[in-house]
């Protein structure tokens, strides 16, 4: 299992993509702190931390997508697929070496980013950073569920230009399907699982707070509702990989 | 080495292998030839782990593809149809890529290996700058990286060039005889095969026609002169012996297997003075002709004499 995920990272590094994207969250930690020295803004280091970590963790959802769709959408695209298949390891191990390292590199990528955020929020005076990193943390069930569906689409779909689109309109219509169901039938937007992908919402200090309220849900429901949601794409995905040719 | 027992494969609605069996023993080159369709490339993915077959077994040094997957696999080097890499990794990435796919393998001497295929001083430029003929070597190299004790290429000499086929003929027979490895070759060129394979079966529209030695165990034509008020008397002692004979010129032409000749040609040494004896070898194409009785359909072979 270590020497696929070794394969993997080697898979991802020598992608030029995988440096431009590291590069792009410097540039834009980095050029918000001039651009808010030149311009003379206020900010404290909690307010820079909010509005940098909120851009890039944004980013780091869509890039997410597109890091997950090639790790099955390539081997798909330069037909490699067969020798993966054809190696001693089982389809099983291959599926879950894949779900491993996408895991483990939005994670790599999230501690970056809080890295670079942390550090280029020292440029401004004082605030509370520590509110921000929990409700951050809390966020990251978001990218970890985006991995679950965009490697179930990896395997229905072969083109990774579908998979990604597939995963970005579904993710993209679902949540404003979502908002309006919010407003007007909030007890219909609870079964919309893109609406249970922030547990910030759960504490009264977040951003995101009373967004759980109108649609009557518990943090314990929200819990279930995504895991169960994982379980099906999870199970999906194995129940397609075993059996699908590659041919 | 190989060993293929009554598979039988069904794709949908259809057929695609009847009850196939064959055998490849260490140390062979075994050719395995049949039009476009004819079940070559189910048969290699069946034995690659690809697919699975409805019924039969396929073992691979004793080990059986289904049942002992990962042992049996170990012990299998393959290029299925088209060799494919990682187009912005370099080649020594690729092969390492390769390494880290076999559980337990632990160094793997690269060089050596480049040498071998001949792409010394090739390994650090990226696969998507290979030609195609490059990226065949290199498929090669990976499917020998690990010693496996079955070799499966199909098609193999696709995109090399004329001494490129030459070089890799000579190589995958020194590597037959030396490491007694069992070699597949999945091939169109009838006339390379003819030249590698020591033995071949002919599969059409998944049914083994026929399991046959290069050699012409059955189908050679021997030549024979004798002198001309001798004609008439060997051809019926040679068909008293139940060999097919007619006269054709001022020779005679005797169909039987090459190992027959010396039986041949004690039978006439008694009753005539041999002037003569010529065997001539069917080609494979001639072969696989005969076999098939599918005279218009030839072109889907190319053959390269």
């Amino acid at each position: 299992m270590l020497s696929l995920i070794q394969n993997e990272w080697m898979k991802w590094w020598t992608m030029k993509k995988s440096k431009i994207v590291l590069a792009l969250y410097v540039v834009i930690a980095a050029g918000l702190v001039i651009i808010a020295k030149t311009n003379d803004f206020d900010f404290t280091r909690s307010e820079y931390y909010t509005l940098v970590s909120t851009i890039l963790f944004g980013l780091l959802g869509i890039i997410t997508i597109v890091f997950t769709a090639e790790t099955v959408g390539n081997e798909v695209r330069y037909d490699t697929m067969k020798h993966l298949l054809m190696s001693p390891y089982s389809r099983m191990t291959i599926y879950f070496s894949k779900l491993l390292f996408s895991i483990l590199i939005m994670l790599g990528q999230f501690l970056f980013i809080a890295l670079i955020t942390y550090a280029a929020s020292f440029a401004f005076s004082e605030g509370g950073e520590t509110l921000q990193l929990r409700d951050t943390v809390l966020a990251l069930v978001n990218p970890i569920f985006t991995i679950f569906m965009t490697l179930f689409f990896s395997l229905v779909f072969r083109s990774v230009g579908m998979i990604i689109g597939f995963t970005v309109l579904a993710q993209f219509f679902t949540t404003i399907v979502g908002g309006v169901l919010l407003a007007l039938k909030p007890e219909i937007a609870k079964w919309i699982v893109f609406m249970h992908l922030d547990w910030s919402m759960y504490f009264k200090d977040a951003v995101g707070y009373g967004m759980a309220e109108p649609m009557g849900t518990t943090l314990t429901f929200s819990i279930i509702f995504v895991i169960a949601h994982i379980l099906v794409l999870f199970g999906g995905s194995i129940l397609i990989f075993q059996k699908k040719s590659y041919l | 080495m190989l060993k293929i027992e009554h598979v039988s494969k069904r794709l949908g609605k259809e057929q695609i292998l009847k009850d196939v069996s064959f055998e490849v023993s260490p140390g062979e080159v075994f050719g395995f030839l049949g039009p476009n369709g004819a079940g070559k490339t189910t048969t290699i993915r069946i034995i690659t782990g690809l697919l699975e077959q409805d019924e039969g077994t396929v073992t691979v040094n004793g080990f059986d593809v289904v049942q002992e997957r990962s042992k049996a696999l170990t012990q299998i080097g393959a290029i299925v149809e088209n060799p494919a890499f990682y187009p912005y990794m370099t080649g020594k990435q690729n092969l390492v890529q390769a390494k880290n796919l076999i559980p337990g393998l632990a160094t793997v001497d690269y060089e050596a290996l480049a040498q071998l295929v001949g792409l010394e001083g090739k390994l650090s430029k990226k696969v998507g700058e290979y030609s195609l003929g490059m990226k065949q070597r290199l498929g090669i190299a990976r499917a020998l990286l690990h010693n496996p004790r079955v070799l499966i290429l199909d098609e193999p000499t696709n995109g090399l060039d004329p001494a490129g086929i030459a070089e890799l003929r000579e190589y995958l027979r020194k590597m037959a005889r030396e490491q007694d490895i069992a070699i597949l070759i999945s091939s169109h060129m009838l006339g390379e095969m003819e030249q590698i394979s020591d033995r071949y079966a002919i599969i059409d529209q998944g049914v083994i026609k026929s399991v046959e030695s290069v050699q012409n165990e059955t189908g050679a034509k021997i030549l024979i002169r004798v002198p001309e008020a001798t004609i008439l008397d060997v051809i019926e002692v040679l068909r008293v012996a139940n060999y097919p004979a007619e006269r054709w010129k001022d020779k005679i032409v005797i169909t039987a297997p090459e190992s027959e000749t010396p039986a041949i040609a004690r039978l006439i040494v008694p009753i005539a003075d041999l002037h003569e004896l010529t065997i001539k070898r069917l080609t494979l194409e001639e072969q696989f002709l005969q076999v098939t009785k599918k005279e218009g359909d030839s072109h889907a072979f190319a053959h390269t004499k």
